[in-house]
């Protein structure tokens, strides 16, 4: 007995379905803090999030294997990133957090161990959002802890410029790390 | 702070690792797809606006010029309109953005930007320009012709400058993105 048309269809959705729910339980955590890297503002970050994980969805009709799942999605969850800030361009906030703002967060938290970590992370987002879109992309990749060779196949350069953007960001963070711990 | 911190500090993140359902992600694309397109009918809008001046026009003077004119602005402004909706849907698919690295992907729109400022004399500025001189030459000849000489040539000139501001702008921009592609060639160079 011939198969229905639609069989081949719904096995394609089906495969489509299957990678995207393996890639979220694979990398969903990775995705989600990328989004951190490319928008600020939290109810922003949720919606660039949700475009994200559709934009992994369908391109998983065109996923022929031709590269390793990690690659494939971190090339997607990028793309989309990249393609956000375009349409958004807004001005970057400053570098350094104001003094008023850290205070209250210290009164809040009465845990100055904590505020610290949150003032280097809100001072390690300033400066990745400054940042060019590729500069940004190689820096969020070794955050994710990637090796040179994998940052490499991901977006396209090669190890070696990779380690020299990576060393580059790197400098350029410890002297705004240490330059916001000696103000504050 | 080592490496080890920083990325210690990066992963500790509170994040969302739940996968969305298959109806969600349909509606979802839906909903993203209708804001593309709201997106680009507030660019149209314009346009529109324009298209109802100018039948307004051609019903309100009665010079034939100006008539003339107004029926090539018309035709100007859906020219434009096409050419927006045709620049619109060159953008990359989502299903493209895991072919290509990031450098690919985003030199790829570098350059499609760059070509749409390099062009606007073309195909945004151009379409208007028979239509604006018939229409002025009507407005100088039919409407108004006792009106002082140089107060059409100041009228012109204005006309002409906002064009030629926005030409000049675009090509500033589109230079400024020449630089960003020629620092990504320059990466790939040094690679090689």
């Amino acid at each position: 007995m011939a198969e229905p048309p639609y069989s081949n269809t719904q096995t394609q959705t089906q495969t489509q379905n299957s990678r995207y729910q393996l890639a979220i339980a694979s990398f969903g955590g990775d995705i989600a803090r990328f989004t951190h890297g490319y928008e600020r503002e939290p109810a922003r970050r949720q919606e660039l999030l949700q475009e994200v994980h559709v934009a992994l969805w369908q391109s998983f009709a065109g996923f022929n294997e031709q590269c390793s799942l990690r690659t494939w999605v971190y090339r997607v969850a990028h793309n989309v990133g990249a393609t956000h800030v375009q349409r958004n361009r807004r001005a970057v906030k400053g570098i350094e957090l104001d003094v008023d703002e850290a205070g209250l967060v210290i009164d809040e938290q009465a845990d100055i161990e904590i505020t610290e970590r949150r003032l280097d992370l809100e001072r390690l987002l300033n400066l990745i959002h400054s940042l060019d879109a590729l500069d940004r992309e190689v820096i969020l990749l070794y955050l994710e802890d990637l090796s040179a060779a994998a940052i490499g196949e991901i977006t396209g350069l090669s190890s070696r410029n990779v380690a020299t953007k990576v060393h580059r960001i790197k400098v350029l963070l410890a002297a705004q790390l240490g330059s916001g711990k000696e103000k504050s | 702070m080592n490496d080890n911190d920083l990325k210690n500090l990066w992963k500790a993140q509170a994040v969302s690792t739940t996968a969305l359902e298959t109806d969600e992600l349909i509606s979802n694309a839906r909903r993203f797809q209708r804001r593309v397109s709201f997106r680009n009918l507030t660019e149209y809008l314009a346009a529109v606006l324009v298209i109802m001046v100018f039948i307004y026009y051609i019903w309100a003077f009665p010079f034939t010029l100006m008539r003339i004119g107004s029926g090539l602005i018309i035709i100007g402004a859906l020219v434009v309109v096409q050419q927006m909706h045709l620049r619109a849907s060159s953008r990359p698919l989502p299903g493209a953005h895991g072919s290509m690295s990031c450098l690919e992907f985003y030199r790829a729109e570098l350059v499609r930007q760059r070509d749409a400022l390099l062009a606007v004399w073309l195909w945004y500025v151009g379409p208007f320009v028979p239509g604006m001189v018939v229409f002025r030459w009507g407005v100088e000849t039919e409407m108004d012709a006792s009106a002082p000489f140089a107060r059409g040539v100041v009228a012109n000139l204005v006309i002409a400058a906002v064009m030629l501001g926005v030409i000049g702008f675009n090509f500033w921009t589109a230079r400024r993105l020449q630089g960003k592609i020629d620092r990504l060639d320059k990466d790939m160079v040094e690679q090689e």
